[in-house]
């Protein structure tokens, strides 16, 4: 792995709402080289988002609260930051993308009075610059005539374009990192690969790092070079994407991926996972995923699985895991 | 790279808020609001061009209570003062009194709403407190007092006015920060690293423009009312003659000279209505979901 660019450790977050305390995020790690595209997969609400909102100091408070763990971005903490210092490093050095771009563009300004907006407040340019940035930043993210583009607004746009835009937004000030939340899930299936194409050469061409949250392993098998499991809240795999899926280590994972049907294959039934995620008020003692685990044995009740590290780029949270 | 096709460089404010000021095509006129519009642009011009031509029109004349005719096209008053010149003169001073007052309230509607919409807690309840103490006092009684303490001038009028009325544009925009505060592009904004300041004036108001564009023509029709009953009253300005100092000074004569109280009561049905009609067209025109493509 390369020299790491963002190293989180120990990340808790929680949400203090009136039935108790929701554990979002529990002890979670991730660590991101310079120039790697990472993924962090589970299904809804298994505190991915939350853990990208933690990292970028944008967890709603109240009701969230980031309880502990560090968040090293090129050698400080961001959680040590004042606000205005993370101001400073929200959209210059961490771009962000967002899962719908018709709700994350704001419906009543134009694209080019978004984006250079934003290059108002990290670079100092004149109006003609930012304007001649906007258009060559659109002509990057491939939009057709970005001069006529400039002056239309959000409603106006396909979804793959406004997802063009968005992606124009996140990387108008150069960033080291970029956090894509969920990117392509509100676009159909052609676009989002061209979408995922696309991300990938910019990420490439600027040298800069792809943090990729997703719930879609087949999003995560294009993009990524090394992947994140999450399951309520905690982390519970990390693998590079071809060991991850050649040779899965954890339950979850195996189930996610016997689950997923594949074109060249025959299948009479569907594979799907039993059970539910359990509810983060009261979260189980042992591992939380004994309850729909086919391997759990009685130690899984009682305690919590450690982190078995395997190599320097993978492990795994399980007491039963094959290796 | 070429520069010519690309659309002219406009101004951030232009840019934020240009939508307001378009092409009257944008306006949709249908008779109804096209008449409405087409009174206060007349009332507008007229107020502001018609008294340069007058010289002074509290001077006496030599003939009272003359009937509309054509040396005086809306008669004379009991002092022989010519009703058209102070028709004119009142025009102006009722709309500079509604625009000004409504701007005021406006102003300070707006900023003290955002601020309590945008931070909520602490300082969204007291401000809210303060601005339900200024609605639970009868606006015309503290307006009476201020008035009876400070002196019935112009700009105190226009004051009084406009600090009475920016309760109503507080809540209004509070309001609305409240529910457009947690939408996504806002949160969007935050995670590229935008300013409060430029959230709450770039992303949130100009979202929230439409209905505040409405309260504000209603600030400006309810002002011009507010100030005409003071001066029937007889608590406005009296060397400045407005329509409701007129109405004051007519009401004596009711009998003798129904055009002293005629002229000044039309002038301000007739710009109220429009207001009023010009303004409930524009919170259709102004919803940008219902603006066209190109």
């Amino acid at each position: 792995m390369a020299e790491a660019l963002l190293v989180v450790e120990g990340l808790n977050t929680v949400l203090n709402t009136s039935e108790g305390t929701v554990r979002a995020v529990t002890d979670v790690s991730v660590e991101i080289g310079k120039g790697e595209i990472v993924g962090i997969v589970g299904e809804s609400g298994c505190g991915k988002s939350m853990t990208v909102m933690s990292i970028m100091g944008l967890v709603p408070s109240p009701p969230g609260e980031v309880t502990g763990g560090r968040v090293m971005f090129d050698g400080t903490d961001l959680r040590t930051l004042s606000g205005a210092e993370m101001q400073k490093t929200r959209g210059r050095r961490i771009g962000m993308i967002f899962q719908d771009p018709m709700t994350f563009l704001n419906p009543v300004l134009t694209i080019e009075s978004q984006i250079s907006e934003m290059l108002r407040h990290h670079l100092n340019l004149t109006k003609a610059e930012r304007r001649e940035r906007v258009i060559d930043l659109l002509r990057r993210v491939r939009i057709p005539d970005p001069a006529r583009v400039v002056a239309s607004y959000p409603h106006q746009l396909s979804g793959g374009m406004r997802q063009r835009i968005l992606i124009a937004t996140a990387i108008s000030c150069d960033p080291e990192l970029i956090i894509a939340d969920e990117p392509t899930t509100a676009l159909d299936v052609t676009v989002q690969a061209q979408i995922l194409e696309l991300l990938k050469e910019i990420i490439h061409d600027m040298g800069s790092s792809l943090l990729l949250i997703t719930h879609d392993l087949g999003v995560v098998a294009e993009t990524c070079d090394r992947v994140y499991v999450m399951y309520a809240g905690k982390v519970v795999e990390e693998a590079p994407v071809d060991e991850l899926f050649r040779t899965p280590k954890h339950p979850y994972t195996q189930g996610l991926l016997a689950s997923i049907l594949r074109a060249d294959e025959r299948r009479d039934e569907l594979y799907a996972l039993d059970g539910t995620v359990p509810n983060l008020v009261d979260v189980p003692v042992g591992c939380a995923f004994v309850d729909r685990c086919a391997k759990a044995t009685a130690i899984c009740e009682t305690a919590g699985p450690g982190w078995t590290r395997n190599s320097d780029v993978s492990g795994v949270a399980c007491w039963n895991y094959e290796t | 790279m070429s520069m010519q096709d690309t659309p002219p460089l406009k101004s951030r404010f232009a840019v934020l808020y240009g939508n307001l000021l378009r092409y009257p095509a944008r306006l949709r006129l249908d008779p109804v609001s096209g008449a409405a519009l087409f009174t206060l642009v007349a009332m507008l011009l007229f107020a502001f061009i018609t008294p340069l031509f007058f010289e002074n029109v509290n001077a006496m004349g030599h003939e009272s209570f003359a009937p509309p005719g054509p040396q005086h096209p809306m008669g004379t008053d009991d002092l022989g003062r010519d009703v058209f010149a102070r028709f004119a003169y009142g025009a102006r001073s009722s709309l500079s009194v509604g625009i000004l007052a409504a701007f005021t309230s406006s102003i300070i509607g707006i900023s003290l709403g955002a601020v309590a919409g945008f931070s909520q807690g602490v300082v969204d309840i007291v401000l809210m407190r303060i601005s339900e103490l200024f609605q639970v006092i009868p606006r015309f009684f503290l307006a009476l007092l201020v008035i009876a303490i400070f002196g019935s001038h112009l700009i105190f009028i226009i004051l009084t006015i406009g600090l009475l009325g920016w309760p109503e544009v507080a809540r209004i925009t509070r309001a609305e920060f409240l529910t457009l505060r947690e939408r996504e592009y806002v949160m969007a904004a935050h995670a590229v690293g935008q300013s409060t300041r430029s959230i709450i004036f770039g992303e949130i108001l100009p979202n929230a423009m439409p209905p505040l564009i409405v309260a504000m023509t209603m600030q400006v029709s309810s002002a011009i009312l507010l100030e005409a009953g003071l001066s029937f009253l007889g608590l406005g300005d009296p060397s400045n003659p407005s329509w409701g100092l007129m109405l004051n000074e007519a009401q004596q004569f009711l009998t003798r000279a129904w055009w002293m109280a005629v002229f000044p009561g039309l002038g301000i049905l007739l710009t109220v209505a429009a207001l009023n009609i010009f303004g409930d067209h524009l919170t259709d025109v102004l919803n940008p979901r219902l603006r066209g493509g190109r």
